[in-house]
């Protein structure tokens, strides 16, 4: 087993945690995973490394303040479709509080200007669709928004001795009204923006100064900017809910983190030099959240096509920058190469699975006392959750204890056993895992098409922009032949004829050089039209980044 | 029949046939081919008499020339040389480390400092360097592309030359700079010698030999030599260069020349245009106006020229035109316009000779019993062909101008002439387009320029945040013609600036604001002010968002600073119109909004 990096804890747990750490999940939006990350990182006071177990001087948990007032307050309305009574109250009587907070200008009434700050706030909403109020997160324009997924608790024990006929409402105190607020769901906030704490303190454990410098400049983000905007919502919030930063915790969530494989990972700090030259940049604050959600994105599925290949130095991304025009050929290509990724990663398990297997057959035992044995280790590694595929695997386990008697085998055990129980655990695995990457993907523009065929890697303006601020400092410049270099020494990314030799991609699908010259002119000419690159002549093309 | 054979017809082929991508090859076939009878070609250009100057006195300066391949650079050279030494240069290369001497002054020669290795290239910059630092006898005369110099220049220590080619490259020649002179010929307007290279290739010297050729009459190259000799036609390619120029798409001079020779003839030669003739073949496409976008679909030349890729974005002709189609089908309503149309119309080998009109007359006259759908169609097929015709040929240029897309070019150009003082009202209207280039929303204030962020994925309606507020009276329109260059230069430049709101002078006493200055090319003034007169966010968007979004960067990050946000403000819909809304705290931290 590899080195951790994080709080490994030896649970039971679903086949991709084991690959990918504790955990990456389908149902995360791509923005939450920098909403998350951010919370976290603000949980910690914008220190990195942090939330260690077992570490000196370290705070193990993050905390934040839980912000139901402001959340209920934006998100609660007619529209909601999860109502219930003690919302109903709690929004009535934190209107009510507010108009000693909240005035209207020039005989404009009290309740216009509420609705009025209401409705600018909700105008940061980041996913609406089908979640509930508790579920619904803001863009993160100031530390007051970051918002934690919650839901209500639909436990008995926390509701049902509230809720008599001759309650007067009015009697409650916010605590009562909010009890039975968990914030530990995690189905959206499904723990990839922690993998990301996680990775940028492993990547930058020898580099204290990337480290301090990630920290302030984000806290800058957070908290200089807006803050108007940041003050109205702790004001909202604090209304309904007095936060005392010493010691009453109702008013605050607490978290810890997870842990991510393969500590020393040259990718991990990469991906902190990434984000530290990213963060060299005095854009507006909006704007450079924006891209940050791009990078922290890309950073993930970068992260993801690592773990699925662990012993390869990057992966091999063709990138369709021809679009319509190149007659299909480099486009199928690039399909083709999307699709391995997804491949890899599902081998990537199941050969998890035949080393587990082999790991416990132990040499002594045999037959049927190997078979229980297996199945026992299996119990108390794996989680072979849904019915149909326990049942499919105890079959098969019956199948193959039958068949042994017969052949006495003991490898075509191991194999088929293999085999069973990746069955078993690949529906999990698909249904929660492996979406992750093109949901991501198609988000930040580096996959497309959302809806239709042959799915393929592209560009977006913005992820380009991105990535030319993540690899180059304010006011460099670099040759567009070494830009092309760079991204394929450190990302993968094939687009020009030099990296698809270097990537021996030519040859192994015998792909005419002209096609990859084209999709390198296009992308020349993209950039060029963002402002990202001056052409000085026919042959020189410089890549600049201007501040 | 004797076939006749125009020697300059072949050697202008000969430009189409060299490729744009080899700038060596080219110079040399410029140089060694034999010119023809008349002589070669020659322009007299504002640069050449610069650098005939300079280098005609005691103390002549370095000079630096950057540019494109095709803008002269090596052409160039050689007359520098020429001047210095009269000697005619086939060894570039020891002239690196030979110089050249006159007078007491040594002159190194770099024809194209790409050529150099790194180190070389270090070595060369570093005693340039050196002679800015003392009275030295040596000078040097190098030619380079911009970004390979810039690169260069980021891993030598020259702080004084870099600093000149800085400063020279963005704002020109600084006057009475005496040892170092950097011209950019990028900067030069090609259209400028537009006139002068079509009264060369048309010039009669060339063509007396068709005088005898039995298929003069009927010969399209002839056609086009007649017709280019026109001053009025002329004035039309040039104006297409100048739409270009506009566009900010820099033609090199060799490009140029390759265009032309194309748009003559097309690249076919004396024996094929007799075959043609012998076959009475349609040869109606060959005609300049045709050629001019680079000929079929599929032609080799097209996909090499990049003038002919720029041009075909201006789809000049591919749109109707309700007048202009009008006048080409039926002939005008009054008695001069069918006059005017017999002129442009006349039978000619570009119209088939009778054909168009027989089958136009066969249209208009024709019911629906006589004309099938296919003759119909077969006629309307001559229209983008009319159209091209009419945009080069017509009278009256104005309507011709119907068939370019820019509804703004003349306006633009008034500005760019100082016909006019730029008026209030396209200042207003340009303030206008931005505030709804910027917000993404009709807004309808044209008084103050709003420049707003807004958090782009929001799943409700967006609210634009107006981070910075500049008043339209800090706003202003400027030419700079920048006359004292040393170059030909056709077209001043427009310019949009922002000077820094009153507010922030108050506060920020550190450092003095600058005002901003931006750019206005035809493309983003043209989109500017369609948004203004209430066009959508249109296909234009494409191509000036991003430079319009780098424009909103620029002005947050030189004028908006946090601490001078003590309110937000932002737009809302609000009975059909977006109103600026206000939130602010008040000294007793009470939430203020509504207003």
């Amino acid at each position: 087993m590899t080195s951790h990096y994080g709080n490994y804890d030896h649970t039971k747990s679903p086949l991709a945690t084991y690959i990918w750490g504790h955990r990456l999940r389908t149902g995360q939006h791509w923005i939450e995973y920098m909403v998350e990350f951010l919370s976290v990182i603000s949980g910690f006071d914008y220190q990195l490394g942090q939330g260690l177990k077992g570490h000196p001087n370290v705070k193990v948990e993050y905390r934040l303040p839980k912000r139901l007032g402001l959340r209920r307050f934006i998100f609660y309305d007619q529209r909601e479709k999860n109502r219930n009574p003690y919302d109903d109250h709690a929004v009535q009587e934190l209107h009510k509080r507010l108009s000693s907070r909240v005035c209207g200008i020039d005989s404009h009434s009290d309740q216009i200007a509420i609705d009025q700050v209401r409705s600018l706030l909700r105008s940061f909403s980041v996913v609406e669709g089908n979640r509930s109020w508790y579920a619904k997160t803001l863009f993160p324009v100031h530390e007051e928004f970051l918002l934690w997924e919650g839901q209500r608790s639909r436990s008995a024990k926390l509701t049902t001795p509230l809720l008599t006929p001759d309650l007067d409402l009015n009697e409650l105190d916010p605590d009562n009204l909010d009890r039975g607020m968990e914030f530990t769901t995690r189905n959206f906030f499904a723990r990839g923006g922690e993998i990301y704490y996680l990775i940028l303190s492993a990547g930058t454990e020898k580099q204290p100064d990337y480290r301090m410098f990630i920290g302030k400049r984000l806290r800058e983000l957070l908290t200089e900017h807006n803050r108007i905007l940041g003050q109205i919502a702790s004001t909202i919030d604090t209304t309904w809910q007095p936060r005392d930063n010493g010691h009453t915790n109702s008013a605050f969530i607490t978290g810890s983190l997870g842990w991510i494989p393969q500590r020393d990972c040259a990718l991990y700090q990469q991906v902190a030099e990434d984000l530290v030259t990213f963060l060299q940049n005095n854009l507006d604050s909006l704007e450079c959240l924006e891209l940050l959600a791009h990078l922290i994105g890309f950073h993930i599925i970068c992260y993801i096509y690592h773990h699925a290949n662990p012993h390869i130095d990057r992966p091999a991304l063709i990138v369709d920058l021809l679009g319509a025009h190149d007659g299909g050929v480099l486009r199928n290509q690039s399909a083709a190469s999307l699709r391995e990724q997804e491949d890899r990663q599902l081998r990537r398990a199941k050969d998890f699975v035949t080393e587990r297997v082999r790991e416990w057959a132990t040499d002594q035992l045999e037959g049927p006392i190997l078979l229980d044995h297996l199945e026992q280790e299996t119990k108390n590694y794996f989680q072979l959750g849904q019915t149909r595929a326990k049942a499919e695997y105890n079959k098969t386990l019956k199948e193959l204890g039958q068949s042994y008697q017969i052949e006495r085998d003991r490898e075509r055990l191991l194999k088929a056993y293999s085999e069973g129980l990746f069955k078993a655990l690949e529906g999990e695995l698909r249904k929660n895992f492996l979406g992750i990457h093109r949901k991501i993907g198609q988000a930040i523009g580096l996959i497309a098409p959302i809806k239709g065929p042959k799915p393929r890697f592209v560009l977006g303006d913005t992820l380009l922009k991105t990535l030319v601020m993540a690899n180059l400092k304010p006011d460099d410049t670099l040759p567009f032949g070494e830009f092309l270099e760079r991204l394929y020494a450190r990302y993968g990314i094939i687009i020009g004829p030099g990296e698809s030799r270097t990537a021996q991609v030519m040859e192994r699908l015998r792909i005419n050089e002209e096609y990859f010259s084209r999709n390198r002119d296009a992308l020349r000419e993209r950039m060029r039209r963002a402002g990202l690159l001056i052409e000085y002549s026919d042959t020189t093309a410089i890549v600049r980044r201007v501040q | 029949m004797s076939i006749i054979r125009n020697p300059f017809v072949d050697y202008l082929n000969k430009y189409t046939t060299a490729s744009p991508d080899h700038e060596a090859a080219f110079d040399e076939f410029v140089a060694h081919t034999p010119p023809p009878p008349s002589g070669p070609l020659r322009f007299q250009t504002k640069v050449e008499k610069f650098l005939r100057i300079r280098f005609a006195e005691s103390r002549p300066p370095s000079i630096i020339l950057t540019g494109n391949a095709g803008d002269g650079k090596t052409f160039l050279c050689r007359q520098i040389i020429q001047i210095f030494t009269a000697r005619h240069i086939d060894d570039w290369e020891e002239l690196v480390e030979e110089p050249l001497e006159r007078h007491g002054i040594r002159l190194y020669v770099i024809k194209d400092l790409s050529e150099l290795s790194e180190e070389e290239g270090r070595s060369v910059l570093n005693r340039l360097e050196q002679t800015l630092n003392s009275e030295s006898s040596d000078r040097y005369l190098i030619a380079a592309n911009e970004g390979r110099l810039r690169d260069l220049l980021t891993r030598v220590q020259t702080p004084k030359l870099t600093e000149s080619i800085k400063t020279q490259l963005q704002y020109g020649i600084e006057s009475g700079s005496t040892s170092l002179v950097v011209i950019d010929l990028t900067k030069v307007t090609t259209s400028a010698f537009v006139p002068e290279t079509l009264r060369w290739m048309t010039s009669n010297i060339h063509w007396q030999v068709c005088t005898d050729c039995p298929i003069i009459e009927r010969c399209p190259l002839h056609y086009n030599v007649r017709t280019l000799r026109d001053e009025r036609v002329v004035r039309r390619v040039q104006f297409l260069y100048d739409l270009l120029e506009h566009l900010d798409i820099h033609v090199t001079v060799r490009d140029m020349l390759i265009h032309l020779a194309f748009t003559l003839t097309g690249n076919q030669s004396c024996p094929e245009l007799q075959r043609l003739d012998a076959e009475d073949a349609d040869r109606h496409h060959l005609v300049y106006y045709e050629n001019i976008w680079g000929g079929s679909e599929n032609s080799p030349f097209r996909r090499k020229a990049s003038v002919v890729q720029h041009l075909d974005r201006l789809q000049i002709g591919k749109h109707s035109i309700f007048e202009i189609d009008d006048f080409i089908i039926n002939g005008g309503d009054h008695p001069d316009q069918t006059i005017v149309h017999a002129q442009l119309f006349t039978p000619a080998v570009d119209l088939d000779f009778k054909r168009f009109e027989q089958e136009r007359r066969a249209y208009i006259e024709g019911g629906a019993e006589k004309q099938t759908g296919e003759e119909t169609q077969a006629f309307l097929e001559w229209l983008p062909h009319c159209r091209r015709k009419l945009f080069f040929e017509s009278p009256d240029e104005q309507q011709a101008n119907e068939l370019i897309t820019f509804r703004y070019l003349n306006t633009y150009r008034q500005l760019l002439t100082n016909k006019h003082k730029p008026t209030d009202s396209i200042r207003h209207r340009l303030i206008l387009g931005l505030n709804r280039a910027f917000a993404r929303l009709y807004l309808t204030f044209d008084d103050i320029l709003y420049v707003t962020s807004q958090y782009l994925h929001s799943a409700e309606q967006p609210r634009p945040l107006v981070r910075l507020e500049i008043p339209a009276n800090g706003i202003g329109l400027s030419i700079d013609d920048r006359e004292e260059q040393a170059f030909d230069r056709r077209w001043a430049d427009l310019y949009i600036h922002f000077s820094p709101p009153p507010e922030l002078h108050l506060r920020w006493t550190k450092d003095a604001l600058k005002p901003q200055r931006w750019r206005l090319n035809l493309l983003v003034f043209e989109y500017l002010l369609r948004l203004a007169d209430g066009g959508t966010f249109n296909v234009l968007a494409d191509e000036c968002e991003l430079s319009i979004r780098s424009l909103k960067d620029r002005l947050l990050s030189e004028f908006a600073h946090e601490t001078t946000n003590t309110r937000i403000r932002f737009f809302v819909a609000e009975q059909q119109q977006y109103v600026l809304k206000t939130i602010y705290l008040d000294e007793k931290g009470i939430i203020r909004a509504g207003g």
